[in-house]
């Protein structure tokens, strides 16, 4: 077995080294908001109650515009919105039985599944400080271009937007064992509104582009490898055939 | 993004360089140049004061004087901005290197985009008051700036600047395609949404042209490329080359 010392002086410098690193990490942490791994957005930095209504007074509840003001506050996000939006989110109240918690780690989430629920969508805007992101009604002109909104998301990132079921994203799913074309007629009837969910195929490259709300998009593509995956075991692939054909 | 768009650019090209982003990139002790046809960051901090009482005219004449660059509005968009309050509902203090894409988001959301003019910038609306019959629409009068992959990996950042980017096309039934507002087939039917942001395919039987604003083309340039959908236009010819 090899021993080896180390000296004094070494020892020292080591620690030196070691202090310097955890006293950066330290500045680096307290200087920007901490980002979770595998998830878009920073950790907020608290969470909030949302109290439940006040039926004997016939009080509501929070309305949605005080919902993403506490968003804004826990996430350190700037929001915008227009005035049209604005007249929809002081309008409508959440609609809770009861009282809800929300922890820190559980804002985007449980924010957008209200948001959502009440046909708005978050629009994220811009990933660097200042982080941004719009919020839209769909019940406005705006419905039109919640599709716009949508961002490109790799398929192999696309875990990361299960818990934003209000932003619309974007993939592109590689499917060698199917007719996409087909398949894109299929899913129409899965498609409640083309504006914010919908499939095109890409016929080259046998690929299936889908757009939709982050949980929806997950669960298809995953359906749909799970099918291309059956389909291989039965039949040979399109890109099979087309070399046999050649 | 501009890591998205570059992944999906080098996969598509075949350049993929294993580890080469770690050992070619300099440490950078300067902020970079803004890039070409990009307006020159402020001198000083940009404040918003999120009351939401000044105008986006206003905060674009301020953010203009600090940057020491000329941006007219036409008539169209100058009233646009002029109704429009900032729609910003927390105070913001922005550093210089943000105060041009952050004011650019809001102007996207004025359905407005800057267009690169001889002596400094435009703002044009993407939402014309109605027009007579004949009358030429701003987007048909203001052209793009045309860029490349490699361009618009920088400008990426900048949402309101009005560039288009052709590609080549590899999916010919993409015009039968909607893949947000603005497929030709869709223009003019609804007004600004469908002209803001515009996939032309006309340009070419296999060419594609994507215009708007620079961070949207650059988000729809990586979904064509990862699709594979559409394919840089100089490999694409290399290819063809190869093939021959």
């Amino acid at each position: 077995m090899r021993i080896t010392t180390v000296k004094p002086e070494t020892t020292r410098r080591l620690a030196g080294l070691a202090v310097t690193l955890i006293l950066g990490s330290l500045a680096l942490s307290l200087a920007a908001p901490a980002q979770r791994e595998g998830e878009p957005f920073p950790m907020p930095s608290d969470g909030f109650v949302i109290p439940a209504p006040d039926r004997d007074a016939h009080q509501g509840g929070w309305t949605l515009e005080r919902l993403v003001e506490e968003f804004a506050l826990a996430t350190g996000e700037h929001l915008v919105w227009t005035q049209e939006a604005a007249g929809l989110l002081r309008a409508q109240t959440i609609g809770l039985d009861r009282e809800l918690t929300v922890p820190p780690q559980d804002v985007y989430q449980v924010v957008e599944a209200l948001l959502v629920y009440h046909r708005f969508v978050l629009i994220d805007l811009r990933r660097e400080e200042p982080r941004m992101m719009g919020v839209a009604s769909l019940d406005t002109a705006a419905r039109n271009i919640a599709r716009s909104s949508a961002r490109y998301v790799p398929r192999e990132e696309l875990a990361t937007w299960t818990e934003h079921p209000a932003i619309l994203v974007h993939t592109t799913v590689h499917l060698p064992h199917l007719d996409v074309r087909t398949l894109t007629n299929a899913m129409r009837s899965m498609v409640t509104d083309p504006n914010t969910s919908g499939a095109l195929p890409i016929l080259p490259s046998n690929n299936l582009v889908l757009y939709g709300f982050g949980p929806w998009v997950t669960d298809q593509v995953e359906l749909l490898e799970r099918m291309d995956r059956a389909a291989a075991e039965a039949v040979p692939s399109h890109a099979d055939e087309d070399e046999d054909g050649e | 993004m501009k890591k998205i768009l570059g992944l999906a650019l080098a996969l598509a090209s075949g350049w993929i360089v294993l580890g080469a982003e770690s050992t070619t990139e300099p440490p950078a002790p300067v902020p970079p140049a803004p890039a070409k046809g990009v307006p020159p960051p402020p001198s000083a901090p940009l404040e918003i004061d999120g009351e939401g009482d000044e105008t986006l005219a206003q905060l674009l004449e301020r953010l203009a004087a600090l940057s020491g660059v000329s941006v007219e509005p036409s008539v169209d968009a100058r009233r646009r901005l002029s109704e429009t309050r900032v729609p910003v509902r927390t105070p913001l203090r922005l550093d210089p290197p943000a105060a041009w894409p952050v004011v650019e988001q809001l102007l996207v959301g004025a359905e407005c985009l800057l267009v690169e003019h001889e002596s400094g910038f435009g703002v044009e609306s993407f939402q014309p008051s109605p027009t007579p019959p004949g009358v030429q629409h701003p987007r048909d009068s203001v052209p793009p700036r045309p860029v490349t992959l490699a361009e618009l990996a920088e400008l990426e950042d900048h949402a309101a600047l009005y560039v288009a980017l052709e590609l080549e096309l590899r999916d010919l039934l993409w015009k039968e395609s909607r893949l947000g507002p603005g497929t030709s087939g869709e223009l003019g039917a609804d007004g600004w949404v469908r002209r803001m942001i515009v996939i032309e395919v006309e340009v070419g039987p296999r060419r594609l042209r994507i215009s708007g604003g620079a961070s949207w083309v650059a988000d729809r340039a990586a979904l064509l490329l990862a699709s594979g959908a559409a394919a840089p236009i100089e490999v694409a010819e290399t290819r063809v080359g190869d093939k021959e």
